[in-house]
């Protein structure tokens, strides 16, 4: 039967809060700028100059947070024994672990160049409170990496959300803006509300919170591998599902997604895209592999019931959608929101990769080198849209006709990114998508043979994707110039378009350089943490999953209890 | 293998150049002519880097060999060098920590391409070399191309030329070299076509790329041979594994190496690279043997890409025509460094030659040096008879190489880079007075010019090997060496004879040009009226290559009685124990040397100086085919068009005619019938395929529509949406698992 969690209330020791000090930080900055608006400059200076010392305050915050968080990584600054993922954070609901370490390097390193590229131009009158908000959402972005628990995640991913519903509304003036933050709010609070349930089913199957007790608690009470049978355990899946889909723009949980993506000032618009998919990603593979990784697939065939199918099916079909709606539309921004939509699917097919493939850290770490580079890829064309909103006044595909001649380096940039984003070699496009489809073929037993349809399905929809892709290149590159284009480029978006592109580039050379750090967050990734002493205790079942990857469910052969247990049926 | 940071200086001092040459292809538009400084500059850098790094490495700069020469077996120290490892490629090897342990299954063995880059006392030299000079010469271009419309782009190429030159010395990688090899390959095209406007030039440009070509494609055979038997691309490693005093002996007493050393089966033994055996204990290994053969055949095909890249006969008829470039482009390129990359590439592979090979080099060498002096005894362009001269001094070099005078050779390249890159600078001033090549209307521009004149001559002393000049010594180590070879080897006398005879040609025809050009009075006064010196911009950097001509071969003691400074530098990263030459013999060689540079220089003197006694007109009379023959260097062009251009062009030909009567009517015939029916199926194309391709187009637009038809946008739609497809996917997923 379920029992209480039991959460000790150990108060955490100074490390505890120094590894926390990046996030701490920018908690701290949200405030700090937040203030700086209100008591300070606020009717006394113009809304550019404000925007202006407020923009480049955020910058150095978000700058220090990067630093703080790259001097964690550095060798020395912690033992590796603390890093290593035995050690419980904050009473276990926070791991840091190399991964957290090193995936809140990325996200920050998002929100530094999202930072830059909102001071481009001021679309909104509250500055203090956009910056602020851009902070807060980065702490439950990061939180929500690191979280180990399921109210701890909750609570993180509200906090991402709800941060950013505001950011969506905030572009003054715009109707667009309003009405696209209150569907986002709507159906957002939907889908969180579906996905509470679900988490509330889960707590109820097995009585604990802590993503690992989970784990454990499935795989002691388990009668079948996968969901076969259990229809309890098909309906918690399925509503924390629903939770995960809408925040990655799955289908059919998509719909907000090209309004919100197309009325939301055009930084928050690559935010939401880059930070909070990539924070989701991480969450959705931590909970699928941590927690519910007995719910994954049956030994042996992976056409059994589990997320593994029912993932597999709700990625072939986001591809799809995604990007045949990309096909026909003029507007970029949306073309970007269905092509998003899209790349959603190829990520869930890395995770149902993570779920089968025999090598599941390379797995984990070309899904996590395909977030890195699909977020840089992401915020350089964004801010090509940032752009557009701002300098010609609308975001059509036309309006970038002839931007190859006019300005040739920010173009030849964007040329880079989409070609990326087309999955063209020798950009990292290209090896993301390579690694992890190479990976969801890679699964061990017969399931080679059962899910080469969904690669067969990624790589169509790779093709198709071309066309709209390409369309726009034409546009750079074979259309004559508008009268409108080219007349200034602001820094900022010229700044985040290089980056992503030499960032593109060089990735694509040598993805080694990334997919080595990586690969070996994908183990901390896929590590749980010790069992706590005082959480649920753990039987003499002989599963110690600490500290080792954990084995594929469909390679292990562990002896089962025949004895019925509370979730079955 | 350790990395040293030295490593990092030369790593920039190559990629500084590489910079420049970005920029300029970049913002030639916005640079204009300031790409001329900023590529200046930029070898200025590399300059300042390699002399730091020289001076860094002087304290190791201590022969290793000079004592032990002699306690053969001893195992040989390996010259000490600063090295570091990049990993280029690795594809495969990428094993996440802590899972190295366990084995993929089914795994193939990683492809690793490791770019490797060492600096030894040879390459350290060759550096401060090559970067003194290509600033001198980018210097002296600034003021020399002034008026060219092409002005940027020129130094655009000199700046990627510097980077792949300098690379190509950097790099202990045989991946490397090869490329930068055919990088400096291209810088050459390009610079020798670079008036393209006028056809020779480009014919010129194409020939030495062709020719240069046919080297190559005995380089990579050679390239590949070496990989398949030793599986590395690391020229050291190659070079440690046959580090075996024994085979080197073997190979200086012109024998195959004994059972010892390798089987009587022809195998040669790899001496630092044991297999360990799988499966058994730690320590068991079996040795690694190379085919002796496979060791000739890659020794024959690096020295093929050699040839090509030195112009040593029969490959040297590019060079020549080469100087078609403009001149700072043949001082740097065609006189001091891009040809003696080639003698370079032998002296680094050194230990891999086997004595069939080095004989082959020697004899090539001496062909090449005989071929290049008489040759240019008969031109009367001056810039051609430099050129020859070139091929002459460069199969010296080869000579010396071959005979295992390893730091002779070297030397000499030292030596000659610095006094024939003043001898190509001297005539770009010359040609910037008088604008012609011909010295027959030339004459008496010693006053006119006094310092060109002055530091020309002070390069034609070196090169003829007058003593107490730079070549003086270069060329008696190498003649030291040849001797002592054909005194260990009475029936290689021949090579002696023909670089005696080489020596004494030289040193006529190198001050027969002098003499010409600057001596006596003018033959044509219409062209000395407009002669007039140089700018000092073009004066300068011919001033410090005198000096540098002068003294670069100088001993401490400045008379031949050490072994002269550079050249003991050089001998710091000699391979192995290469051939001791005894004092009596440098001694005698020293006699030879004075006496035939000195006999040349008083025959010139007698014919072509303002105290000439005889008249070459009445010589040149009665020797008149002999010196057709000469003139047209030997009639090897002619007779390369007729054995293999005009062959291959008759094939082309009648190829060309077979396709045009033959072919093309069949195809013609076949066309008008494939038209009768293609008609039949464009028409199915235009209903049937297109049709499909469209409905495909068209299905795949309206599904997009479709599924935007769902996009209302309105928020009560979504949530309905979000309902039913939760419910769907609850029943659907509660029917599938039951």
């Amino acid at each position: 039967m379920p029992t209480v969690p039991v959460i000790p209330s150990v108060w955490p020791s100074s490390s505890e809060w120094f590894f926390l000090s990046p996030v701490l930080l920018m908690a701290f900055w949200g405030v700090l700028v937040l203030m700086l608006d209100v008591l300070v400059l606020r009717n006394r200076t113009l809304l550019s100059t404000r925007a202006k010392w407020l923009g480049l305050t955020s910058l150095v915050g978000a700058l220090a947070a990067l630093g703080l968080a790259v001097g964690l990584l550095w060798p020395g600054v912690l033992a590796t024994d603390v890093l290593s993922a035995n050690e419980e954070f904050f009473n276990g609901t926070i791991a840091f672990d190399a991964a957290s370490a090193l995936l809140q390097v990325v996200g920050i390193g998002f929100l530094v160049l999202v930072i830059g590229l909102s001071m481009t131009w001021v679309f909104t009158n509250e500055q203090g409170e956009y910056y602020a908000l851009l902070f807060w959402s980065a702490v439950g972005m990061i939180l929500m990496i690191e979280a180990e628990e399921f109210m701890t995640l909750f609570v993180a991913l509200e906090t991402m959300t709800i941060s950013i519903y505001i950011l969506t509304g905030l572009e003054t003036g715009s109707k667009r803006s309003s009405e696209a933050a209150l569907k986002y709010l709507i159906y957002g609070s939907a889908a969180s509300a579906l996905f509470l349930f679900g988490l509330s089913w889960v707590y109820g199957l097995t009585g604990t919170t802590r993503l690992a007790a989970v784990g454990r608690a499935l795989v002691e009470s388990r009668t079948v591998e996968g969901i076969g049978g259990q229809w309890t355990s098909g309906l918690a899946l399925l509503l924390v599902l629903a939770g995960f889909g809408f925040k990655v723009a799955s289908v059919p949980f998509h719909q907000w997604t090209p309004d919100v993506y197309e009325g939301a000032p055009a930084p928050v618009t690559a935010w939401i895209a880059s930070g909070s998919k990539f924070a989701s990603f991480i969450a959705m593979i931590k909970v699928l592999m941590l927690a519910l990784g007995t719910w994954s697939v049956d030994t042996g065939h992976l056409q059994s019931p589990g997320w593994v199918v029912i993932l597999s099916i709700l990625a072939a079909v986001s591809m799809t959608y995604g990007n045949l709606a990309a096909l026909g539309q003029q507007n970029f921004k949306r073309m970007l929101a269905y092509s998003s939509i899209a790349h959603s699917g190829y990520l869930l097919v890395g995770v149902v990769a993570i779920g089968v493939s025999s090598q599941r850290t390379e797995a984990t770490g070309a899904v996590l080198y395909y977030l890195c580079t699909y977020g840089l890829a992401t915020l350089g064309t964004f801010a090509v849209a940032a752009w557009l909103a701002h300098d010609v006044g609308s975001d059509q595909i036309d309006d970038l006709n002839g931007l190859g001649f006019r300005r040739p380096v920010p173009a030849f940039c964007l040329a880079i990114l989409l070609l990326s984003l087309i999955g063209v070699p020798p950009l990292a496009g290209f090896f993301g998508k390579m690694l992890m489809f190479m990976e969801a073929l890679n699964a061990g037993g017969n399931g080679g043979i059962a899910l080469t349809w969904l690669v067969v399905v990624a790589l169509l929809n790779s093709v198709v994707s071309a066309f709209y892709y390409v369309r726009v290149l034409k546009a750079l590159y074979l259309r004559q110039p508008g009268p409108a284009i080219g007349k200034s480029f602001p820094s900022g978006v010229i700044w985040t378009l290089v980056i992503a592109a030499v960032a593109t580039v060089g990735f694509g050379l040598n993805p080694t350089a990334l997919l080595d750090p990586l690969g070996g967050a994908g183990i901390s990734l896929l590590t749980s943490p010790e069992p706590a002493s005082s959480g649920r205790p753990v039987d003499s079942n002989g599963i110690t999953q600490s500290a080792t990857v954990p084995e594929n469910p469909a390679q292990t052969q562990v002896p089962v209890a025949p004895a019925p247990s509370a979730s079955a049926r | 293998m350790t990395s040293h940071w030295q490593v990092w200086l030369y790593v920039a001092a190559v990629f500084i150049p590489l910079v420049a040459f970005a920029t300029g292809v970049l913002f030639r538009r916005w640079l204009r002519s300031w790409i001329a400084w900023i590529a200046t500059g930029a070898i200025f850098c590399s300059f300042l880097l390699s002399l730091i790094g020289f001076l860094g490495f002087i304290p190791h700069l201590k022969s290793s060999h000079g004592e032990s020469s002699q306690s053969d077996h001893a195992q040989v120290a390996i010259p000490f060098a600063w090295t570091a490892d990049f990993e280029w490629l690795d594809i495969g090897s990428r094993l996440l920590p802590g899972l190295e342990s366990e084995p993929v299954k089914g795994s193939l063995p990683a492809l690793r391409i490791p770019v490797s880059i060492r600096i030894d006392a040879l390459t350290v030299v060759l550096f401060v070399m090559v970067s003194l000079i290509a600033t001198l010469i980018h210097f002296y271009s600034i003021a020399y191309m002034a008026e060219d419309p092409r002005y940027s782009w020129f130094f655009t190429y000199l700046s990627l030329f510097c980077f792949s030159m300098l690379a190509l010395l950097a790099s202990d990688s045989l991946f490397l070299v090869f490329m930068t090899w055919e990088l400096v390959g291209i810088c050459s095209y390009l610079l020798i076509g670079f008036w393209y406007e006028e056809k020779t030039n480009v014919q010129a440009a194409n020939k030495a790329f062709i020719v240069n070509r046919i080297g190559d494609f005995g380089f990579l055979i050679g390239l590949g041979v070496l990989w398949t038997s030793f599986g590395t691309f690391s020229i050291s490693e190659i070079n440690r594994e046959l580090a075996d005093p024994g085979l080197r002996d073997a190979h200086l007493r012109l024998t195959r190496p004994t059972a010892t050393h390798g089987d009587p089966g022809g195998l040669v033994r790899l001496s630092s690279r044991d297999q360990v055996v799988e499966g058994a204990g730690p320590g068991t290994t079996i040795p690694l043997f190379v085919s002796y053969s496979a060791l000739v055949v890659a020794g024959l095909g690096i020295f093929a890409g050699c040839m090509g890249k030195s112009a040593q006969f029969p490959l040297h008829v590019w060079l020549p025509d080469a100087m078609a470039g403009p001149t700072p482009v043949s001082a740097l390129i065609h006189a001091a460094t891009m040809v003696a990359a080639g003698v370079y590439l032998v002296g680094r592979f050194f230990p891999l030659f086997t004595h069939e090979v080095l004989l082959f080099i020697a004899y090539i060498g001496a062909i090449s040096l005989v071929i290049g002096a008489t040759v240019a005894v008969v031109q009367t362009d001056y810039k051609r008879l430099l050129a020859f001269s070139t091929v002459s001094q460069l199969g010296f070099m080869m000579l010396g190489l071959g005979v295992g005078g390893w730091s002779a050779g070297l030397f000499h390249l030292v030596t000659h880079a610095f006094f024939k890159s003043l001898l190509f600078l001297g005539a770009g001033n010359v040609f910037h007075a008088v604008h012609t090549f011909e010295m027959a209307s030339l004459g008496g521009l010693r006053t006119r010019m006094p310092v060109t004149a002055r530091m020309m001559l002070v390069a034609t002393l070196a090169s003829a090997g007058i003593p107490f000049f730079s070549g003086f010594y270069s060329k008696d180590a190498v003649l030291a060496s040849v001797l002592q070879f054909a005194e260990f080897h009475p029936g290689h006398t021949i090579l002696v004879v023909l670089p005696l005879l080489g020596s004494f040609l030289t040193a006529f025809y190198i001050f027969r040009m002098w003499f010409l050009i600057f001596d006596g009075e003018p033959r044509s006064e219409q062209i000395a009226v407009h002669a007039h010196e140089a700018p000092r911009v073009m004066t300068l950097p011919i001033t410090i290559l005198a000096i540098f001509a002068l003294v670069v071969g100088y001993p401490w003691t400045i008379l031949p009685l050490a072994t002269p400074v550079v050249e003991a530098w050089i001998e710091a990263a000699e391979p192995l124990a290469a051939m001791r030459v005894s004092a009596g013999v440098r001694w005698t060689a020293i006699g030879f040397s004075v006496l035939i540079s000195l006999a040349g220089t008083v025959a010139a003197t007698l014919f072509y100086s303002r105290f000439k006694l005889f008249s070459t007109r009445s010589i040149l009379s009665d020797l008149k085919p002999l010196r057709t023959f000469l003139f047209n260097g030997w009639f090897l062009d002619r007779l390369y068009r007729l054995v293999f251009v005009l062959p291959v062009l008759g094939v082309a030909r009648g190829v060309g005619r077979f396709d045009h009567h033959g072919l093309d009517r069949l195809v013609n015939e076949t066309a008008r019938t494939t038209r009768g029916i293609s008609k039949l199926g464009d028409a199915f194309d235009r209903y049937v395929v297109d049709g499909l391709a469209r409905g495909i187009g068209w299905t795949l637009y309206g599904l997009g529509w479709l599924g935007r038809l769902i996009q209302t946008g309105q928020i009560r739609t979504y949530v309905t949406l979000l309902s039913v497809a939760m419910l769907g996917l609850f029943v659907a997923v509660y029917f599938w698992i039951r």
